[in-house]
């Protein structure tokens, strides 16, 4: 990548990534002087007297004077834009992607997920000078913590965490959920999964997705591989498999096959579990949708998210229904074969 | 008479409100979690759930440095492995069969109660032309009551083994659940940095800015190629969004922001589905099932994942293009 060093000479020079020897004719064009006056090789700008205030009057009519004609490269145009529209990008660049690294790295290394996060948080805003806390009520005019005027990290940690309360809510309805288990909530959803279960591997799948759909669209948070996948899915699917080859026992049935039912198991969970849940307006993902987009400015609604939600899901739904389909015939073919 | 009436009525379904109901269940896990003499952590994850309890009460009024400083106070707890779990004193499977063939069906009736009130509220609230999703979180909250009491009455056992069992649930899960909460956060913080804006101009430099079919191929590649790497959606969808979906595609393309952003989460969701750092979904499972390839979840998901993942390009282009 090339760096353009842009500065008045007296300050410190911001540094400005550009790959673009438009960028540098276009600030030449506008009258910015180029001191060092050698060649157009923009590497060795060292420095250029420009401000920011005048560069934002390049417009639209202005490119078109420069240039006599309305289509000129667009794309870097757009990059100067948005890079000097307001946005002072220099040195802070590299802290500003500091928590980006931090969150990739400490998640990579399974390190734990809360501490990395907030780790993120914390670098990525004092390295782009943010104060630790605001200059307001006791810790007023505090120095090298404080900054005048601006909101501190853990102020913006504490209100973000209040206003987000939402996301965790589902908590008050652990109770409930919890006494139903312990009455055999999960024994009856086993039983009501047997009542409606059909005959073959892929039949059984694509019914286990559509009833953890159906949780999500209820509400419920659940983790489905060791409470429904281990002890109920698998031996259903094993005895489907039976049937299938028409063998007596489970041992009979090929072992590549049984191995591919345990990966199906597997993935009809995920694949109900994963988009199934935006169905509901209380679910984790919605609510974190909700709350990133509400934070970015954007007015949001919870319900028009899960209406948006469904032409996805129900992709998903037919996806996850074709691919167990093909699993069914493909066992049928082989069982005729084997015969 | 009837104005105070109603500012009652609006006091009490209020986020607040439920707020502090949740507050106080959290209270509720803490001292038993103090108590439960089978947790080695038994003080530390106590504190933990009563911190959390405090900024469910007090959230609204405390001072947000407080706040601040009681989150970091909760991530150290769980940094030093402090939110352990104990012992819950759960019914054995006999039990649960036994009273499965006696309630029956009837064990759903509370559990189905939580969404109905939620929809229920939200129904009443949009009547109302009040704030909709308040009304359904307003809702959640006093589904989640309605459920309890429901359940109470049904199976006819104690409120303290009904919160044994809430904590038994919450602890089994334990600091996980406040991630959704410190992942917004961190959207926030980057949001204040202008991280968005620097990812958003070095894409720029790459994509022709109004060619909106590749933008939203990078949008969507971006999210899942995040994925893949930390293993989390959720983690990925912050980043994301403050740096490609809002400065890239929502604001120059005026792009309904509801569509776009819900459609990116899930692209990051086919991004989960191929990864093995999403360990609870594709190794654990493997390992459950005792699977010979520990891979095999992941290469059964792939051809799915990498099919739906082009659609979710195709349909977010399109509904762009259509609405």
């Amino acid at each position: 990548m090339n760096a353009l060093l842009v500065g008045d000479g007296s300050t410190r020079p911001e540094l400005f990534f550009d790959s673009s020897a438009f960028t540098c004719f276009l600030l030449f064009q506008t009258g910015f002087d180029c001191c060092d006056g050698g060649a157009w090789n923009h590497w060795a700008i060292r420095k250029l007297i420009v401000t920011f205030e005048s560069v934002s009057r390049i417009d639209d009519k202005f490119r078109h004077d420069l240039f006599g004609r309305d289509r000129v490269d667009s794309h870097s145009f757009r990059a100067l834009k948005l890079v000097f529209g307001g946005t002072n990008v220099n040195v802070t660049d590299l802290f500003k992607l500091s928590g980006i690294v931090i969150v990739i790295i400490g998640l990579a290394l399974r390190l734990r997920t809360t501490l990395v996060v907030v780790a993120a948080a914390l670098v990525t805003g004092l390295g782009v000078g943010l104060p630790l806390l605001s200059s307001e009520g006791i810790f007023r005019g505090l120095p090298l913590l404080t900054k005048p005027g601006q909101e501190g990290i853990i102020d913006m940690l504490g209100r973000a965490f209040a206003d987000n309360r939402l996301m965790t809510l589902f908590i008050i309805t652990l109770p409930a959920i919890g006494l139903a288990e312990r009455y055999g909530l999960q024994e009856q959803s086993a039983a009501l999964i047997r009542r409606i279960a059909a005959a073959t591997v892929g039949r059984l799948q694509i019914v286990y997705q559509l009833f953890r759909v159906v949780i999500g669209i209820s509400g419920i948070r659940l983790n489905g591989h060791p409470s429904f996948v281990r002890p109920l899915i698998f031996p259903m699917s094993v005895g489907a498999a039976e049937a299938t080859f028409k063998t007596k026992s489970a041992e009979e049935i090929p072992e590549e096959v049984v191995e591919e039912i345990k990966a199906a198991n597997a993935a009809s969970e995920n694949y109900g579990n994963f988009y199934g849940q935006n169905l509901s307006p209380v679910q984790a993902g919605i609510l974190l949708v909700f709350a990133v987009m509400t934070g970015l400015g954007y007015s949001v609604s919870v319900l028009k998210l899960v209406i948006y939600a469904i032409p996805i899901t129900s992709i998903s739904v037919l996806l996850g229904a074709i691919q167990f389909w093909l699993l069914d015939r493909r066992y049928r073919r082989k069982a005729e074969k084997d015969q | 008479m009837i104005q105070n009436a109603g500012t009652i009525a609006d006091k009490l379904f209020s986020l607040d409100s439920v707020y502090v109901l949740t507050g106080l269940v959290l209270w509720v896990f803490a001292a038993m979690a103090f108590r439960d003499r089978a947790n080695k952590r038994r003080r530390a994850s106590g504190t933990f759930w009563s911190v959390l309890g405090i900024i469910f009460v007090f959230g609204s009024v405390m001072p947000h440095w407080l706040t601040g400083l009681l989150v970091l106070a909760m991530v150290s707890i769980d940094g030093l492995g402090g939110v352990a779990r104990g012992d819950y004193n759960e019914a054995s499977k006999e039990d649960q069969i036994k009273h499965a063939r006696r309630l029956r069906d009837k064990i759903f009736i509370p559990v189905l109660l939580i969404p109905a009130v939620t929809f229920a509220f939200a129904t009443v609230f949009r009547l109302l032309r009040l704030d909709v999703n308040r009304g359904a979180l307003v809702g959640l909250g006093f589904g989640g009551v309605a459920a309890m009491i429901a359940c109470l009455k049904i199976t006819g056992d104690k409120t303290r083994v009904m919160m044994n069992e809430g904590r038994r649930l919450n602890e089994a899960m334990g600091a996980v659940n406040i991630l959704p909460q410190l992942l917004a956060s961190l959207g926030v913080i980057f949001t204040a940095a202008k991280v968005g804006d620097l990812i958003a101009g070095g894409i720029i430099r790459i994509i022709p800015g109004d060619n909106l079919f590749l933008l939203v191929l990078a949008n969507c590649l971006g999210m899942s190629l995040f994925t893949i790497v930390m293993g989390n959606s959720f983690a990925a969808f912050p980043v994301i969004a403050t740096g490609v979906l809002s400065p890239l595609i929502i604001k120059p393309f005026g792009v309904n922001p509801e569509m776009v952003a819900i459609i990116t989460l899930t692209a990051g969701s086919s991004g989960t589905l191929m990864t093995p750092m999403a360990a609870n979904f594709n190794i654990v499972p493997a390992a459950l099932l005792n699977m010979r390839d520990q891979y095999g979840v992941i290469k059964f998901q792939l051809p799915y994942a990498l099919t739906i993942w082009s659609l979710h390009v195709i349909v977010m282009w399109l509904m762009i293009k259509l609405f």
